[in-house]
């Protein structure tokens, strides 16, 4: 067993309501979700959204803590966006930084854009930590199915997402536990040097891709052994149903998401 | 005799964020002490890889004290120093492998310890010697094109290489043909022979490493279950079955052997087991 911090966008299983609404209907919700976030152009807009937002984390029972924890990989995304927005948007100076200026629009357009990329992840966090990850390649599977009519794989397009999805939680722990190895040889893990610490990356990479590639190679035999070849004639052991109750639930939240457009 | 690992009261969880903590140990108390080869045996999930990696300064425990040659083991520098002196071998040897050749490999622990030059190529060639590598045939392939046997051997050199004090090995014989895991019994053997130093086996299977123990601790749901020696293990008390797990076959007839009555020196030597079935047979032929 290695120790388990919480990743953003991992699947946690629950029994909420939220856990039980169809995949379907979940990422439709999340496109529109997207869709509007991009619309607002508001912080009052963002600051609704994100209220529903917290309604819905809060309601399928989401560690909301370690959520903003984990949110520090995109940390470098968000920083790198404000700063752009705020250096070289025109409009009124209202600091200068040496030969760098700040003007009221780039302060405006660099934290309702960078809150704009917390907001998205944290939605996208959302569907993916509520869903389990077979269930939304079946989602996407079902939603794309018109596609197959232009001969697009679907089947195989969304069984690689769905496998994606399920190798990420499994290459963090292989992660952890290479880089243990690595440090019971003595490796340092947590200088303060910084070319000691790119150094030490190598050991663990190379193991961690060596496991990958092993262990996709596997899953493919495995999966052939057990006669998979995708495609539409693959029937499913749980059929997705709609119910009256989460349609309705859908189409709250996204006339919510669209009406804080024309009422803010 | 002075123990040189000791563990006290030490408790470790796994945190899971939203959810309550996994315990995998609960108030562990355990001595390791020098030359002496122990084995931390119980069923899967008991927590003996945790311990292992409490045991060797990876993961810090909750809460409980390390003390290491009766010093006390403490922050990030004590963790530290602990891993300079606990060699950890881990279950996988793709876990550890990554250099583009065998010796490039096993140089990389010493390297970090900061030996180098003809100190370091004499290291390595101990090292790999020690682990029964073919030093010249090997030393400059890559450890990717090798059997999985000289995989295990190459990563089992490469802890070797840090002259460990204690070395740990986390299910060293899963995997192993016959020679392989002959072949690693007799290197354990030697390393402790040669360097004095102690040696723990984390293992669900007591068979393969069973005439190499001294000691048995037994763990079960992250606590410490009883510990034994050999004669105490087959003598029937450790209730191994409640725990879903059993004595190596001979491990049994010698706890057969001893519950009728017939002496026995020590329950792992084959020729002890073949003098005491042949002294019972005489006693009931004689009847």
């Amino acid at each position: 067993m290695v120790g388990r911090e919480i990743t953003i966008g991992q699947y946690m299983a629950g029994e909420t309501a939220l856990h039980r609404l169809d995949p379907r209907l979940k990422v439709v919700a999340v496109v529109t979700g997207t869709v509007v976030v991009f619309l607002y152009n508001s912080g009052w807009d963002l600051l609704a959204f994100s209220a529903l937002l917290l309604v819905i984390l809060v309601a399928a029972r989401l560690p909301l803590l370690p959520m903003l924890k984990s949110l520090r990989s995109v940390w470098v995304i968000v920083l790198i966006t404000a700063l752009l927005q705020f250096f070289l948007t025109p409009g009124t100076v209202i600091a200068r930084l040496g030969f760098l200026t700040i003007s009221d629009t780039g302060l405006f357009n660099g934290v309702l854009f960078s809150s704009r990329i917390i907001v998205l992840v944290i939605l996208l966090a959302a569907l993916t930590m509520t869903t389990a990850p077979l269930k939304l390649a079946d989602g996407l599977e079902s939603l794309m199915r018109p596609l197959a009519h232009l001969k697009v794989p679907v089947a195989r397009v969304t069984t690689v997402v769905s496998i994606t999805l399920m190798f990420i939680p499994n290459i963090l722990e292989q992660s952890r536990k290479v880089t243990r190895a690595q440090m019971a040889r003595g490796a340092d893990f947590e200088s303060l040097n910084l070319l000691r610490r790119v150094k030490d990356i190598v050991p663990v990479l190379v193991p961690l891709f060596v496991k990958v590639f092993h262990d996709s190679e596997d899953l493919a035999m495995a999966m052939d052994a057990r006669a998979y070849a995708g495609g539409e004639h693959r029937t499913r052991l749980y059929p997705l149903r709609i119910g009256a109750a989460e349609t309705c639930l859908t189409v709250a939240f996204m006339a919510l998401a669209v009406g804080i457009i024309f009422v803010l | 005799m002075a123990e040189r690992l000791n563990l006290e009261a030490v408790s470790y969880s796994y945190p899971l964020p939203g959810r309550e903590e996994a315990p995998a140990l609960v108030d562990v108390d355990l001595d390791v002490e020098p030359g002496e080869v122990l084995c931390v045996a119980g069923p899967n999930g008991s927590g003996k890889s945790t311990l292992a990696q409490v045991c060797a300064g990876l993961l810090s425990p909750g809460s409980g004290s390390i003390r290491y040659a009766g010093e006390d083991v403490e922050g990030r520098a004590g963790l530290r120093e602990l891993r300079r002196r606990v060699g950890l071998l881990f279950q996988s040897p793709e876990d550890q492998i990554f250099a583009d050749t065998v010796e490039r490999d096993i140089a990389f622990g010493p390297r970090n310890h900061g030996l180098s030059g003809a100190g370091l190529k004499e290291r390595v060639r101990e090292a790999a010697a020690m682990a029964g590598l073919p030093l010249d045939e090997i030393l400059e392939k890559s450890p990717f094109l090798l059997s999985e046997g000289e995989k295990r051997r190459v990563a089992l050199a490469g802890v070797l290489a840090l002259n460990p004090e204690v070395l740990l090995l986390d299910e060293p014989f899963i995997g192993l043909d016959f020679e392989g895991r002959q072949h690693l019994s007799s290197s354990l053997e030697r390393y402790r022979d040669e360097r004095g130093a102690s040696i723990m086996i984390v293992t669900h299977d007591l068979s393969h490493a069973w005439p190499l123990i001294d000691r048995f601790a037994i763990i079960s749901e992250g606590r410490l279950h009883c510990v034994e020696d050999r004669a105490g293990m087959v003598s029937g008390g450790t209730g191994l079955a409640e725990l879903g797990m059993q004595l190596p076959q001979w491990g049994i007839l010698a706890g057969e052997l001893l519950e009728r009555g017939v002496p026995l020196d020590d329950p792992a030597d084959p020729g002890c087991l073949a003098a005491a079935m042949a002294s019972y047979r005489e006693a009931r032929h004689g009847r």
